[in-house]
């Protein structure tokens, strides 16, 4: 669009308040003074615009720094990428940390392409606004992206590098035989912390069964049948028992010790053997009494061995009530951040209902998109106006990234599909650098509704305010972000640029 | 004209540029914007280096010598 004298007057009436004849007596009084000068051979200056010189007749115009900087406010914080050197794609890694040791020594500029690439957060603040540029500068421009030889080399080279990236990965994939080993040394460490403990148990246990004399003694001694009945009857009892101890050792013991302490016979332990003798030979009633204190003896001992059964009982519990919790979180009936599948579905759940919103308003937005687009730049400028003035600051960018619903099939970098957290480490094409987080979201979901996938980033600045930058895809590389580009059609194709992720 | 016409005449132009508008100022010339899409640029050691892109005035003047 072109302004000619007559609508820079109105504008100038409009922001001075100033009548319209002062105002153009005002600017022939300018071009009067500029044209003075420069036929003098001097230089004019308007404070915070430019400078006017002359070469002959002709005059030629610098633009002030400062207006140069606010032109370019759509860019603040970019910085030149280092690309990867395409002619030696196969080089190490030590290889090419001296090529940039090389550059700081020899480059000037190395050292703020160092810079990029250790602070994320520089490179970050790129951006692109789409706006109208005329024709003949992207025809002339575009071409460097795609035709330089490096590109085509890089191509041919990128199968290669590719192969070689899904080498490394490969091993990473497969679990090692360490974890199976951290397993089975669990298990074992787990029957031999129990065994260990138990060991002594059963040490004595063994004893206790073999008690040949005991019963060698009792067959000794008894005189009748139903004694010798009563006292074998006793023995199995015994012996079943002990089976079932050393089948049900973990859960036996704890509450056989709990019961043992509760018995005040264990005091008599000393005197078992000679009670036994008489018990047997005297009346067969009284005579289980002595077998089970004999039982019990080498239990209680065990048991006072062990230690504390009731911590094995409480370790059950913790991780019974461990594992249950997680269980009622994984499966959602507890809602646990990081384990429950509700806290993960949420941002698609907000993504569906955005995904809904957007059909429903997609026809409204794609008839206004190109008016929506002119308001968003009328309105970046309009809040640049009070904020121009403000000390500039270096941006903290902040990623608005929202992983949605991902198709499984999606690849892990692309134009199109759905944004993935972890392809955040890439490169992105910025199509849009908007003052306000609104209009950036209905871009996303009129870009989203395009297909393709679509991120939106922040961009703080001290003098702009916050910037909102919508940018389509992720990529591994900025070459493959270069040359998706290229597919990109109009409005975008015109005016992008491509940033690291932040 | 006073220093306050100036500053005001600066913001209007430099907002008309933003917006890529070209102005016109009668007996002196045109400003308009142009833009310099993102491009790479081969540094003088070898090295391949992707350059922002960037927007600056232009001016053509009315009178040419």
């Amino acid at each position: 669009m072109h302004l000619d004298h007559s609508k820079l007057v109105e504008l100038l009436v409009e922001a001075t308040g100033i009548e319209k004849a002062k105002v153009v007596k005002h600017l022939k009084e300018l071009v009067k003074e500029i044209s003075q000068a420069i036929e003098e051979g001097e230089a004019y200056e308007l404070e915070g615009f430019g400078i006017f010189s002359g070469i002959g007749n002709n005059i030629i115009f610098i633009e002030d720094a400062e207006l140069a900087t606010e032109i370019n406010y759509k860019y603040v914080g970019m910085e030149p990428i280092e690309l990867e050197d395409s002619s030696s794609p196969e080089k190490s890694s030590a290889e090419t940390v001296q090529d940039d040791e090389d550059l700081d020594e020899d480059d000037p500029f190395g050292g703020l392409l160092d810079e990029e690439v250790s602070e994320e957060e520089e490179i970050e603040e790129e951006e692109a606004e789409p706006v109208n540029t005329s024709e003949e500068e992207t025809a002339e421009e575009e071409p460097s992206h795609q035709d330089t030889p490096e590109e085509e080399e890089t191509a041919e080279t990128e199968d290669s590098l590719l192969s070689e990236t899904e080498e490394e990965l490969i091993p990473e994939e497969h679990p090692g035989p360490e974890k199976w080993g951290i397993d089975t040394y669990k298990d074992d460490s787990a029957g031999n912390t129990f065994s260990g403990m138990l060991g002594k148990y059963e040490d004595e246990n063994s004893e206790s069964v073999d008690e040949d004399p005991f019963a060698e003694e009792t067959e000794q001694e008894s005189t009748s049948e139903d004694e010798l009945r009563i006292q074998f009857d006793a023995e199995a009892a015994r012996r079943d028992q002990q089976e079932t101890e050393e089948d049900d050792e973990d859960f036996d013991d704890p509450f056989k010790g709990l019961t043992d302490d509760d018995d005040p016979e264990e005091e008599d332990l000393d005197e078992d053997p000679v009670p036994v003798i008489t018990n047997i030979s005297s009346d067969a009633e009284t005579n289980k009494k002595p077998k089970e204190k004999k039982r019990e003896k080498p239990l209680t001992s065990a048991k006072k061995r062990q230690g504390s059964p009731a911590m094995l009982w409480v370790f059950l519990i913790i991780v019974l009530l461990g594992g249950g919790v997680f269980g009622l979180g994984y499966f959602g009936i507890v809602d646990i951040p990081g384990v429950s599948p509700e806290t993960v579905s949420t941002p698609i759940a907000s993504n569906t209902s955005a995904t809904s919103t957007e059909s429903e308003s997609a026809e409204n937005q794609a008839s206004n998109a190109a008016t929506t687009q002119q308001q968003e730049q009328a309105e970046a400028v309009s809040e640049t106006l009070p904020q121009r003035e403000e000390e500039q600051s270096a941006g903290t960018p902040v990623s608005e990234t929202v992983e949605a619903e991902a198709n499984p099939d999606q690849p892990l970098y692309g134009l199109n599909g759905v944004p993935l957290s972890e392809a955040n480490n890439g490169y992105t094409i910025v199509v849009y650098s908007l003052s306000k987080e609104s209009n950036a979201n209905n871009q996303k979901r009129i870009l989203s509704n395009a297909g393709f996938r679509v991120l939106v980033t922040s961009q703080s600045s001290s003098q702009y305010g916050r910037l909102w930058r919508v940018s389509l895809g992720q990529f591994e590389s900025l070459r493959e972000a270069a040359l998706a580009a290229e597919t990109l059609k109009k409005p975008h194709s015109e005016n992008y640029f491509i940033t690291k992720i932040q | 004209m006073t220093k306050e016409f100036l500053e005001t005449l600066g913001i209007v132009i430099r907002d008309q540029v933003i917006m890529k508008n070209s102005v016109e100022i009668k007996g002196l010339g045109t400003f308009k914007a142009v833009h310099q899409n993102q491009k790479q640029e081969k540094q003088v050691d070898g090295t391949n280096v992707m350059v922002p892109p960037n927007d600056s005035i232009e001016f053509v003047s009315e009178k040419k010598g």
